[in-house]
């Protein structure tokens, strides 16, 4: 038996072993998971808007993929893939209800803007881009959402609301920059709104609009990701450009800015993209690792008070102890460790009185801690050996004896001395099962809780009248 | 685990219940002074004023009854028998009990037990003011049950701690 202890508990000690000492010359950081939107594609003109055809590019999709393998080829760095990104989306509360209760916003203010309504038309449309962007469409079905925030666009500058208009048609234009629209299908000033939009958004030093940045802090939170890469292909003075912008979730800012020239070779490319990744891992932020309790804390040591009953007493309403409890813990692997408790307690006065000398006992216990941590908190199980050394006193139910103080006439003509019970001085052993819980609120110092029960069996002749005491330990202590 | 869980609960039960209003007949009771009784039927030959001292340990009490002649002072002390101890007192209901064994030698045993070789005992029964809890009215009965005084009334003058301080504790001294 005690050799698959042994084993147990050597098998148990391999993994942080190991652990420790391979990651002893690394730098100690938690690792950084990253999210890559979908690289957009920025048309080379405005002026394309209104002519020709719309461009269809593997360029994009190549590039994007080319980012996230180069992102999860760096350490300490894990992708979440865009698709599984996007599930997750999708599968949120209430999301496809949300996205039937905005597209029948939609329709309802196409149906107002053919009427000529174009005020209720532009207030359900709102309605309906607010509803779509707070389930993040955008990112699912980006073309869908472009397409109403181009009606909304167009409403708008009919109603007069012109730097509104100019936001839904920028936002438009970066959610389908293949937006293609047939010139004169729309009123001139429409037209002109959308080129000047389309102008605005290519001149932008990124695709994020600074609005947006606590909205995409918040997606990172859901998502549990560390930063968000945006990307997009852009055309100056006929070159093409690869342009990426980082945000981090910790701050919600830009952490990270700068494009790179593409040749359109692709191995070339993969190339610009792979040190891109590199440039933005070399000055990333990288949050050191959380450590639980044990990894922060080896050793503690606490004190606390204590309130504790018997179970089993020889008077007649339960008999209550106080007394202070002093533990030390050591923890030699994590979420296990040993833990001894020295205790001191003293009888409080029954209901009836029927204590005449107050019993004063020692509890020492020891035992294994199996437990559970956080980062600021501690629930631990411990099953241990208790030896208790309970002082003599003495009990009676008789009220002559408790009332008479001993040795007086009164307690010599009245106390009938067959009825007080003497305990002498007892040593008795048994197991004990604590659970606890410790909160640490400064750095070492922690609160803590326990509740035990113990049960006494040595010696085994004995007729135990005094047994299982349910203690209650409320303290404080340190770790070191 | 519910085990531990009603553990828990006995552990606090009884600290509650020992937390309650519950009315006790501890303290020194005393007859006002200027309200002596009237003892004669116990052949005590005077107006006397009557102590009693009570602890009450969950339904049981202990404790002492003491006569005074003019004041409640040890010089004041009833000459013949001033003292003697509750027997198997107890409190229930708002009612006090007792007995009391008087002295051999004391006149009232020639009265209440006449030829008796054994021990002579009176009751005690004070019932508690139902609108003062600091006021009791009792009587007292002989060996045979009947009533021989009534309408003795006490107030409390003193707790647990004044019988302690005044060494009540002590018992009746020879």
């Amino acid at each position: 038996m005690p050799r698959v202890i042994t084993t147990l508990l050597l098998l148990l000690s391999l993994p942080a072993i190991s652990a420790r000492s391979l990651g002893a010359d690394l730098p100690e950081r938690k690792p950084k998971k990253v999210l890559v939107l979908p690289t957009v594609l920025m048309e080379p003109s405005c002026e394309s808007i209104f002519s020709g055809e719309p461009r269809t590019s593997p360029l994009a999709a190549r590039l994007h993929r080319q980012l996230e393998t180069s992102l999860g080829t760096l350490l300490d760095i894990q992708v979440l893939p865009f698709v599984q990104a996007r599930s997750t989306i999708v599968k949120r509360r209430f999301y496809q209800e949300r996205v039937v209760v905005g597209r029948e916003r939609y329709l309802l203010a196409k149906e107002y803007y053919r009427d000529l309504r174009q005020t209720e038309a532009v207030e359900n449309l709102e309605r309906s881009i607010d509803t779509l962007i707070g389930i993040y469409y955008d990112l699912v079905e980006p073309e869908a959402l472009a397409e109403i925030l181009l009606l909304a666009g167009v409403t708008l500058v009919e109603v007069g609301h012109f730097p509104e208009a100019h936001l839904a048609f920028k936002k438009a234009l970066s959610l389908n920059p293949m937006l293609h629209l047939t010139r004169g299908f729309f009123p001139e000033p429409v037209e002109r709104a959308i080129t000047i939009a389309c102008t605005d958004l290519q001149e932008g030093s990124s695709g994020l609009q600074p609005q947006e940045l606590g909205r995409y802090q918040a997606l990172a939170k859901e998502l549990g990701v560390d930063s968000l890469f945006f990307s997009r292909i852009i055309t100056r003075e006929d070159r093409l450009f690869f342009d990426l912008t980082v945000l981090e979730k910790k701050g919600g800012n830009i952490a990270f800015q700068e494009e790179v020239p593409l040749s359109g070779d692709p191995a070339a490319d993969g190339e610009a993209v792979d040190r891109l990744a590199s440039r933005w891992t070399a000055c990333a932020p990288f949050e050191k690792p959380q450590r639980t309790v044990e990894q922060l804390h080896k050793y503690l040591f606490s004190a606390s008070y204590q309130q504790m009953a018997y179970l089993s007493y020889p008077t007649r309403t339960m008999l209550h102890n106080m007394g202070f409890s002093f533990e030390v813990g050591a923890y030699v692997l994590d979420s296990f460790g040993l833990v001894g408790k020295v205790q001191v307690i003293s009888s409080l006065p029954d209901r009836f009185g029927d204590v005449l000398t107050p019993l004063t006992s020692t509890r020492l216990i020891l035992g294994p801690s199996f437990s559970l941590t956080g980062q600021w908190w501690r629930l631990s199980m411990v099953p241990a050996a208790e030896l208790h050394i309970q002082g003599p006193f003495k009990t009676s139910t008789d009220p002559d004896c408790k009332f008479f103080a001993a040795g007086s006439a009164g307690y010599t003509d009245m106390c009938d001395t067959s009825r007080v019970k003497n305990y002498p001085t007892a040593v008795v052993g048994g197991v004990n099962v604590a659970l606890g819980a410790q909160f640490f609120f400064i750095n070492r110092l922690f609160l803590s809780a326990t509740m035990s029960i113990s049960s006494y069996f040595l010696p085994l002749d004995r007729s135990k009248e005094l047994n299982f005491p349910v203690a209650l330990e409320v303290g404080g202590g340190v770790a070191f | 685990m519910r085990t531990l869980a009603l553990a828990s609960l006995l552990l606090w039960v009884p600290l509650w219940t020992a937390c309650g209003s519950e009315v006790e007949v501890t303290g020194i009771w005393q007859t006002p002074e200027d309200a002596s009784v009237d003892l004669s039927a116990l052949q005590i030959d005077q107006q006397v004023l009557l102590e009693i001292v009570a602890v009450q340990y969950g339904k049981d009490v202990s404790g002492l009854l003491r006569l005074f002649t003019q004041a409640y002072a040890p010089s004041h002390l009833w000459g013949k028998c001033p003292c003697m101890y509750l027997e198997s007192a107890d409190f229930r209901s708002d009612k006090l009990s007792f007995l009391i064994t008087l002295c051999a030698d004391s006149p009232p045993v020639e009265i209440l037990c006449p030829g008796t070789e054994g021990d002579c005992t009176v009751t005690g029964v004070f019932t508690l003011d139902e609108n003062d809890p600091d006021r009791m009215t009792g009587r007292f009965f002989d060996s045979e049950g009947t009533m021989i005084r009534e309408g003795i009334e006490l107030e409390r003058v003193g707790d647990d701690n004044n019988i302690r301080e005044e060494g009540l504790n002590l018992g009746c001294p020879e």
